[in-house]
């Protein structure tokens, strides 16, 4: 039994449009997570500001970027401390400064750390 | 006598301040996958951990928007649908280590029984379980893991995802925990 034209070209066209489907299903449902280099801070200060305003700066939410300049004041493996009350902890690179440096560092705002008294930061990047 | 009192006095707070071991980079993860689907798990290298070496006395922090998931889509969910991160960043858990005796401590696991309370979405359960400790290099090695179920803390399960989700929900715990000084 051979298929006429006219169904061959509508399996034709189903078989394009669900592979098509399936294509872009999966790339919403498997798509990679955003990373710190790609979304833009929504928060910019330094690291003593940033403390002061964490309170009642209303754009400082838990999970956002944010971008603070401060001191390095204790290191510990894969992460900094600044100004002692900032915890970033980087995702990739080794931290290859030391204490009290000045520097730039991004990263994801997840919440006060009560035990510690700090904040903490993590999937941080060195600005500069 | 001034400076007797004065060093009668530094002695005194010295001798009492209590010795503490600590993380700020626990590992924490934990594993909800039912065989033949796609696996649900997740970890989180943020975890707070202090242990009182004098009493025993042992507290966790972790922010839930730490656990990393393979799947970005699925992180989302389960901040967004399931642990409601917004409302509750936090789960927490103070305890104490039963017969703890840091003096006692080897290079080899002992286990130690543990009983506290462990707080999800501001929701109370009491623990009562086992964990592994041992003394390396200078730090306390805490190891251990409990099973909880999404029910304890009245996380939801939608329908249509529920076969997909254990009910029982495998954590696991690596803390390094170093002298506080």
């Amino acid at each position: 039994m051979s298929l006429s034209k006219r169904n061959k070209s509508i399996l034709t066209t189903t078989f394009i449009v669900s592979v098509f489907l399936l294509f872009i299903i999966t790339k919403i449902l498997y798509a990679p997570h955003k990373k710190t280099i790609d979304i833009e801070a929504s928060y910019k200060g330094n690291a003593a500001d940033f403390i002061t305003d964490l309170g009642s700066d209303t754009t400082i939410k838990i999970g956002v970027i944010i971008e603070i300049l401060g001191e390095v004041t204790l290191l510990v493996d894969s992460a900094v401390t600044i100004n002692n009350r900032i915890f970033c902890q980087f995702s990739n690179q080794k931290p290859s400064f030391k204490i009290g440096d000045t520097l730039v560092v991004k990263g994801r705002y997840i919440g006060y750390d009560d035990l510690m008294e700090e904040v903490k930061l993590d999937n941080c990047i060195l600005k500069q | 006598m001034k400076s007797l009192l004065i060093f009668v006095h530094v002695f005194l707070s010295l001798g009492l301040s209590a010795q503490k071991f600590y993380t700020k980079t626990g590992i924490t993860g934990f594993k909800a996958s039912v065989e033949a689907f796609e696996s649900v798990e997740a970890i989180s290298k943020s975890t707070t951990a202090i242990l009182n070496a004098e009493n025993g006395e042992i507290a966790a922090l972790i922010f839930v928007k730490s656990f990393h998931f393979d799947v970005a889509l699925m992180e989302e969910h389960f901040n967004e649908n399931y642990l409601d991160t917004k409302d509750f960043p936090k789960a927490t858990f103070k305890g104490q280590l039963n017969d703890f005796d840091i003096n006692k401590l080897t290079n080899a696991w002992t286990e130690f029984k543990i009983t506290g309370t462990l707080k999800i979405r501001g929701i109370d359960k009491v623990i009562n379980n086992v964990i592994n400790i041992k003394m390396s290099n200078g730090k306390i090695i805490v190891n251990g893991f409990l099973v909880v179920s999404p029910s304890d803390f009245k996380i939801e399960i939608p329908g249509a995802v529920r076969s997909k989700i254990s009910n029982e929900i495998k954590v696991t715990m690596n803390y390094e925990l170093v002298e506080k000084k």
